[in-house]
């Protein structure tokens, strides 16, 4: 599947990715990020910032009920990403993308993300963790 | 191991001229990159493994507080999460790898977390009779030779006049608002491709004395990359509450359930 063909947003719930969604280690306290509880999070991204101290993704999402929402959705830093072989360029405007999340305690449409997948499942990560 | 000679030169001028040689001191190589080895928590292991943080019956008091407020959703107790720079000593858990620059006079340490230097003072100053507080307060340093080959290998460090806030680590550990922080440092290789740093925090927020071994290791392929906390921090604090920067809407998210969103008036 070419990950910029998926029209629509898919949306789920699961806590199954629980461990999964433990994310790099951070520069601060992710209390504000509810980890008992992640979600999946399909969509299509509107911006990819290569920035620190965290990269975000902001990737539109339609609900189950036909409402999008833009999420801002914090990743690692760009030094382990870089060095893990992401760039400003990894992602673009379009690509059709999966997350695991832990939302925002609040219930606005942020988070912190982990396990990054195109829509067809393959990872995104250009070198997972323990490759070279 | 690669070693550094810096009084060569001085004493082959000193060899042609009446004025008495100076001795050749070698400094240890310690050049390169060198990164985190352990826990983010100030205990390498972790404070699960090694036990709680030895804190005053008031500042575990405090911690617990910042713990509550967290399982709100409050960045309580975690000062860098603002882009305030980590400080010492948490400055040297090198959440990013760090670079050491030994001179004869100033030893720098390099950290990329937050573009953090420190200096450390090897030229034989004494205390100023002010120090102007900063997050990584002052540092004066003296090397020594341990093993008496007659080269430098282990430098120490006592560091103070330190400015708040601070904390040990992300874990809601945070140092007394006094800031009368004394942190002395023994900073060694234990091998060629290891660091160690052992550094004792006295503190009144700590019932005496804490002494961890922070470590280090050298990357073989290091990559350095620019770290600029403010080019897209999310997480704002305003007063006692904490926001989330939703940059595309113009609003401030609540991060907590119950806080209302913040939206500017003009809008």
């Amino acid at each position: 599947m070419n990950k910029s063909e998926t029209s629509k947003a898919a949306w789920a719930l699961s806590s199954m990715l629980a461990l999964a969604a433990i994310p790099a280690a951070a520069h601060h306290s992710t209390a504000i990020y509810d980890s008992d509880n992640p979600i999946e999070l399909a969509g299509t991204v509107v911006e990819w910032q290569f920035v620190n101290p965290h990269c975000f993704i902001l990737l539109e999402v339609t609900d189950a009920a036909g409402e999008r929402k833009v999420w801002s959705l914090e990743g690692g830093n760009t030094a382990g990403l870089f060095r893990r072989g992401w760039t400003p360029n990894t992602l673009k405007a379009g690509d059709a993308i999966m997350l695991t999340v832990r939302p925002l305690r609040s219930g606005s449409p942020g988070g912190n993300y982990s396990n990054p997948r195109w829509a067809d499942g393959s990872s995104i990560d250009p070198k997972p963790s323990g490759s070279n | 191991m690669r070693r550094i000679y810096w009084a060569s030169l001085v004493l082959g001028v000193a060899a042609c001229s009446n004025e008495p040689a100076e001795t050749v001191v070698s400094y240890p190589d310690w050049s390169g990159q060198w990164a985190r080895i352990g826990s983010l928590n100030w205990e390498p292991e972790g404070y699960e493994k090694a036990g709680p943080p030895p804190l005053t019956p008031e500042y575990q008091a405090i911690r617990e507080g910042y713990l509550a407020q967290r399982a709100n959703g409050v960045l309580a107790g975690d000062p860098p999460a603002t882009c305030l720079p980590p400080g010492m000593p948490r400055v040297m858990t090198m959440s990013f790898p760090m670079e050491i620059i030994v001179t004869p006079k100033v030893t720098y340490i390099y950290a990329d977390w937050e573009s953090q230097v420190r200096r450390v003072y090897t030229d034989g100053r004494d205390w100023p009779d002010y120090i102007l507080p900063e997050f990584n307060g002052y540092s004066i340093g003296q090397w020594h030779d341990e093993n008496g080959d007659g080269a430098y290998d282990m430098l120490s460090i006592e560091t103070r006049g330190m400015k708040g806030p601070r904390s040990f680590d992300s874990a809601a550990v945070v140092l007394h608002e006094n800031n009368e922080t004394v942190v002395q440092e023994e900073i060694r290789r234990v091998d060629e491709s290891t660091l160690e740093d052992r550094i004792t925090t006295i503190d009144d927020a700590l019932t005496g004395p804490w002494t961890v071994n922070r470590r280090y290791s050298l990357e073989k392929d290091p990559v350095w990359v620019e770290y600029v906390c403010a080019e897209g921090n999310r997480h704002l604090k305003l007063g006692d509450e904490w926001y989330f920067i939703n940059d595309e809407t113009g609003t401030l998210e609540p991060t907590r359930p119950g806080q209302p969103r913040l939206v500017p008036e003009a809008r």
